[in-house]
């Protein structure tokens, strides 16, 4: 296979969860560029909703010493994706940039790869999806529309990362460290979503995963994913805390 | 036969009963009308994305935004890089105006009523005839009623002159549902400003934070949400967070410390905090000190004293110590308080002893403390100066012109920006008085709850199709000015806001010195250039100077502070107010939906699907309950209780909150709309009618935090739609999701 | 009794009408999806390539200016038409009435679509068009302008009448010639 682009390229993402608000920013940002069918009620009561980042609340402990923690979860673009060998028609793989690609329209629905997801970032097109006419004027080009029946997923805004390395290619350029962003990474107030490219040791990125704060979600499973973590700070945590999750 | 799989595919393709089906991103005739137009203008190529700096306005908020435009129509959002408050971050909020811009719920033209419906009439004939009902309320010596949202920069500026021009008998009232009234008293009595101040968090090492979710909802979230970043990890030492809310807002969650306090307890706690810095001797200006205490001292507050608050508090002496000191302490440190601890009856009071904390910490005016905004200094060629603030009347005064509306002292009201008919609905009936005036003018281009009731309709442009500009308050801290300019054509046939006012002046025979908003903000733009300043743009001449603003998105001089070191006026209260509630088992907490706000984000479906951070709820009214109270009512997640306050009552279903206190029942504002669109009408209920007729003893603010509220249970069902749960939760046992580390050895385990 | 006709002799004859009805069927359906392949769509009217790129030897991108610029080749807007045709009237002038007439009233002549992708494609013209030229003009040792690489996919548009499509555009296509260029095969590549 040759690469899509003749960059050396790995995108990464970093999440910095002691920044993290829990705003909901990146979620309607993803909407937004994504053409993500429109998040109506039914989806939220059936719990099928499409939402590629979505912001987990954890509880800790009761009232009135009661925390709660927010974390971003999206695709994790794992180097050892459990979601990929288990396609049976080869819709999902891993590029040589370091993303973990869907490819729509080989994709026919088995559902396999969300059933072997750990992180619960796939999501399978339950409706068709459908916008009054006049919506459909915001939809962007850039980005297929997903039918009815097939999966879909955050893809890191590939369509951003590829018109970006056209673009750079046309002018004979390198692309800037912090040129390019995925929707969410460029709405996020606090800025705790920061993208870019671990094969260039002088990004951002390549500085913070060298962080003492950085781990990955659910290291232990040997997904290796490729979005790194960094640890939410508390100067009030004890270490021993009633966890739920919500 | 042997089918491989490839062949299987081929074979689904061919026959379409393969999955995959596409349903295209564009309608193909009309996708041909768009890219082979009969003109193209220099700068709309297919396939090219252009980028226009633009404004976002939404009541208070404002942000600098880029538009992405291709082939004609906006596609996405995004912050302005370059625009001093919110630098290139963006709201949920400003995200979804795509989606108010392409809304099929969309008033398309002038109308005016006919029965219980609207028919359609020409600009023309709308202006003409409301020109004529304007004259009509002169002539018989009656008054007309603007009401419109906050506005400054030239579009407050034109109804300034507006309403000069027309004379007495006009009156220009502005509406916000949650009003910053008692916050606006509080920084003029403690800091002697006009503007609201910028709280510099980024530089910040402490904060202390009353009842303001600054983080969700308060003034400017996206603002002050980049600083809260650059608080935790900018580099410098991690900032430390303490809030003091009766509920579990989101800015409560990010804290370090959460203090769950009694309603209405917050000046109490704050003078607490005061005795305790001062008895200490931590206070770092002694000149401040003696003007805030009469030259008394701690002794002055003796009564505050952390042991003797913390009953009426709830909240423990030694963490009110234990705040004071490391407010004190670890500076530079801020004071903030709005919200829920402003929405009392004692709100002034409360604001009063927090905000004067600031100048015990020594950060009135300094690097991460309490930074003052210059006014806005220009006057343009007519001499109109240009409002840098704007102020609502207070929900005391509106109950004084809803009787008036009722007792006919009003011959016409005219709406711009706001929806006084869905905000103003519990005991000041608004609606109900509207319906006793004989011309009610709208210029929403939805059909709001106040829309509905019009006679005449005037939609004006979207934000993305007007010009405007505008001064954020609160500001960056130096003079600035965003600029607003359409990025597309409009889609129907609506006009802007300043000019059909303009417009309408010109029927009036009123000598107003522009022709349109375009020309006053461009006016505006150049009158900077022509008094040398020009802030961070290059030009050689002023119309090069103008397409420099244009592209930056507005004009801004890091250089314009304010010069004023704020000023106190009032010392210390030593006094504690009691806060005042209705009857009711309950606290009754209506907060602000992070994405709805007050109810004007209802329309939209992004909004109306954003998940409440906290509860994950979406698309739903609900009331939090702690477990524990839940349990003593026997209700649990999904089951509808009825909320009563006196003869009012909403139903609404149960969320079980780990955060929430015992005795306090939390409403989101924003849904209960009765029209508003396909997307906003009769989903959920209007927590804001449940709220009693009480205000702030000073300033008349709505003291929507003083209701209190009795619980039955229906014995109704639903299905809560939420995030929560609807993926399996992602843990395992040897690693937590989430690690937390305290900031000085690793305490997580493996 | 035995029965007259077999349990397994009504399946056979089952399955045999099964699958003639399915051949039949196909063979009647197969011819006919393959001619609607690449119909040449109906235009508003003929717009006549081989007048403007041989007869006048307009550059191609003279009027699809933006090929090696992005995604799209680009229609010109009736703007560029007029921008000629305002003296030029050519031919018996009915034709150029009608591009004067569109100009006149402002509504856009609506062409149709001959190359069309599907929607998972995204295709750049930009790219190839770079890549193309460099591969031309490292074999024929001179530089190369970019009209000189269209007729690669869309044929030698100067001699026909009306464009229609002459290369199948189906995925094996791009496939084909991507490896034989070395030029990425990487799904994301095209789509996403």
């Amino acid at each position: 296979m040759v690469r899509a682009s003749e960059r050396d390229s790995k995108w990464s993402m970093v999440v910095d969860i002691d920044r993290c608000s829990g705003c909901q920013a990146c979620v309607i940002a993803c909407h937004a560029e994504n053409n993500i069918k429109l998040p109506d009620e039914e989806m939220y009561e059936t719990g099928r909703t499409q939402n590629w980042i979505r912001i987990d609340r954890y509880w800790e402990g009761e009232f009135p010493d009661v925390k709660a923690r927010f974390l971003p979860v999206f695709c994790q673009h794992c180097g050892n994706a459990p979601c990929e060998p288990v396609c049976p028609v080869y819709a999902t793989y891993h590029s040589l940039d370091g993303l973990n690609i869907q490819v729509y329209n080989r994709c026919v629905g088995t559902r396999f790869c969300a059933n072997n997801d750990p992180y619960n970032v796939r999501f399978f097109n339950w409706w068709e999806p459908i916008w009054p006419d006049i919506m459909r004027n915001y939809l962007n080009p850039d980005v297929t529309v997903r039918s009815k029946g097939i999966m879909e997923k955050c893809t890191m805004c590939v369509h951003r990362i590829r018109r970006a390395e056209r673009t750079a290619d046309r002018d004979g350029r390198e692309i800037n460290d912090g040129e390019l962003m995925p929707a969410c990474a460029q709405a996020c107030p606090t800025g705790s979503l920061v993208f870019g490219d671990l094969n260039d040791d002088n990004s951002k990125v390549s500085h913070m995963v060298e962080d003492e704060r950085a781990y990955r979600l659910l290291e232990s499973l040997g997904t290796g994913p490729n979005v790194v973590y960094l640890k939410k700070v508390d100067p009030e945590y004890k270490g021993e805390a009633v966890k739920h999750h919500g | 036969m042997d089918v491989t799989r490839r062949e299987f595919l081929r074979m689904a393709g061919a026959t379409s009963v393969g999955a995959v089906l596409f349903a295209g991103c564009a309608i193909p005739t009309r996708e041909l009308l768009v890219q082979s137009p009969s003109q193209m203008p220099e700068d709309m190529v297919d396939g090219f994305d252009n980028w226009y700096a633009s404004l976002w306005r939404d009541g208070q908020t404002t942000e600098g935004i880029l538009v992405r435009v291709m082939e004609g129509r906006a596609k996405k959002i995004e912050g302005n890089p370059d625009f001093p408050t919110n630098q290139g971050k963006s709201s949920v909020r400003a995200q979804a105006a795509l989606q108010s811009l392409y809304h099929p719920d969309r008033i398309k033209g002038p109308m005016r009523k006919q029965g219980d419906g609207f028919v359609s009439v020409s600009w023309n004939e709308a202006i003409t005839e409301v020109s004529k009902n304007l004259a009509t309320v002169k002539d018989n010596n009656s008054k007309a009623l603007l009401i419109t949202n906050p506005i400054r920069g030239s579009l407050g500026k034109l109804v300034n002159k507006f309403g000069s021009t027309f004379g007495n008998n006009i009156e220009h009232k502005v509406y916000e549902t949650l009003e910053e009234t008692v916050t606006r008293a509080a920084v003029a009595n403690v800091f002697g400003q006009d503007l609201l101040p910028t709280f510099d968090i980024a530089n910040a090492k402490t904060i202390l934070n009353f009842g303001a979710d600054f983080l969700g909802t308060w003034l400017s979230p996206v603002a002050f949400g980049r600083a809260y970043g650059e608080f935790r990890q900018g580099g410098h030492d991690r900032g430390y967070l303490t809030h003091v809310e009766p509920r579990m807002s989101m800015t409560a969650a990010n804290a370090d410390t959460w203090l769950a306090n009694r309603p209405g307890t917050e000046g109490h706690l704050a003078l607490s905090m005061a005795y305790v810095i001062l008895e200490k001797g931590l206070a770092k200006d002694a000149d401040a000190v003696q003007r805030l205490t009469g030259r008394r001292g701690s002794a002055a507050l003796s009564a505050f004293a952390p042991d003797k608050v913390a009953g009426t508090t709830g909240i423990d002496a030694d963490k009110i110590e234990a705040a004071a000191v490391r407010f004190a302490t670890e500076t530079p440190s801020i004071a903030i308080g709005g919200g829920v601890a402003a929405a009392q009856t004692n709100g002034l009071f409360n604001l009063n002893a927090i905000y004067a904390l600031n100048y015990l910490a020594g950060s009135v005016g300094e690097k991460g403390g309490v930074v003052f905004n210059p006014s806005f200094p220009e006057r343009d060629k007519s001499g109109v100066e240009m409002p840098s603030s704007s102020a609502a009347v207070s929900y005391e005064e509106w109950k004084t012109t809803t009787n008036g509306l009722k007792t006919g002292e009003y011959g016409m009201v005219l709406v711009h920006g706001a929806d006084p008919s869905y905000g103003l609905s519990g005991t000041a009936d608004f609606s109900g008085a509207l319906g006793n005036v004989g011309t009610v003018v709208s210029f929403s281009n939805f059909l709001d709850e106040t829309t509905k009731q019009a006679d005449w309709i005037l939609p004006e442009h979207h934000m993305l199709e007007d010009w405007g500009d505008d001064i954020p308050e609160p500001g960056p801290g130096y003079a600035s000015l965003g600029v607003q300019q359409p990025v597309v054509k409009p889609v129907f046939d609506t006009r802007s806001f300043g000019d059909v006012l303009i417009s309408i002046s010109k029927q009036l025979n009123l000598n107003m010195p522009w022709s349109t908003v375009e020309e006053m903000v461009k006016d505006q733009v150049k009158r900077n250039f022509d008094r040398g300043s020009t802030g961070m743009i290059r030009a050689s001449n002023a119309e090069d100077f103008w397409r420099g603003v244009l592209m930056r998105g507005g004009w801004w001089d890091v250089r314009a502070t304010s010069t004023d070191g704020g000023h106190i006026k009032s010392s210390l209260p030593t006094q504690g107010v009691t806060p005042e509630f209705t009857q009711g088992d309950y606290h009754l907490i209506p907060f602000p939906h992070v994405a709805l706000t007050d109810g004007s984000g209802a329309n939209l479906v992004w909004l109306q699907a954003t998940p409440d951070p906290l509860t994950t709820v979406a698309w739903k009214t609900w009331v939090e309950i702690n477990p524990r109270t839940a349990e003593s009512l026997s209700v649990r997640e999904g089951d509808i209780v009825q909320l009563n306050a006196g003869s009012r009552s909403i139903e609404v279903p149960v969320y079980v909150h780990p955060a929430a206190a015992p005795d306090v029942l939390s409403v989101p504002i924003g849904q209960g709309h009765t029209d508003y669109g396909q997307w906003a009408a009769g989903r959920g209920e209007n927590v804001l009618s449940l709220v009693g007729d009480k205000s702030d003893s000073e300033t008349g603010a709505l003291a929507w935090g003083s209701t209190k509220v009795n619980i039955t249970k229906t014995g109704k069902r639903i299905v809560m739609p939420k995030m929560e749960g609807s993926v399996p939760a992602i843990e395992t046992v040897d690693t937590d999701v989430i690690q937390v580390t305290n900031g000085t050895h690793e305490t997580h385990s493996h | 009794m035995r029965a007259l006709i077999s349990d397994k002799f009504i399946i056979v004859v089952v399955a045999i009408v099964l699958v003639a009805t399915f051949a039949v069927g196909m063979g009647v359906v197969i011819p006919k999806v393959l001619a609607n392949i690449y119909p040449v769509p109906e235009q508003p009217f003929v717009f006549p390539h081989q007048t403007h790129a041989d007869v006048a030897a307009l550059d191609c991108q003279f009027c699809h200016r933006n090929a090696d610029q992005t995604n799209a080749a680009t229609v010109p807007a009736v703007e560029q038409c007029v921008f000629c045709h305002k003296i030029i009237t050519g031919g018996d002038g009915t034709i150029t009435a009608q591009v004067r007439d569109a100009w006149d009233t402002g509504q856009p002549i609506t062409w149709a679509r001959v190359h069309r992708l599907p929607d998972t494609v995204r295709f750049w013209h930009e790219p190839h068009i770079r890549v193309l030229s460099d591969l031309m003009s490292a074999e024929q040792g001179r530089d190369i302008i970019p009209s000189e690489v269209c007729a690669t996919c869309h044929g030698d548009v100067a001699s026909v009448k009306q464009v229609e499509q002459v290369r199948t555009l189906k995925m094996a296509d791009c496939v084909e010639c991507h490896r034989a260029k070395n030029a990425p095969t990487d799904c994301s590549t095209c789509h996403y």
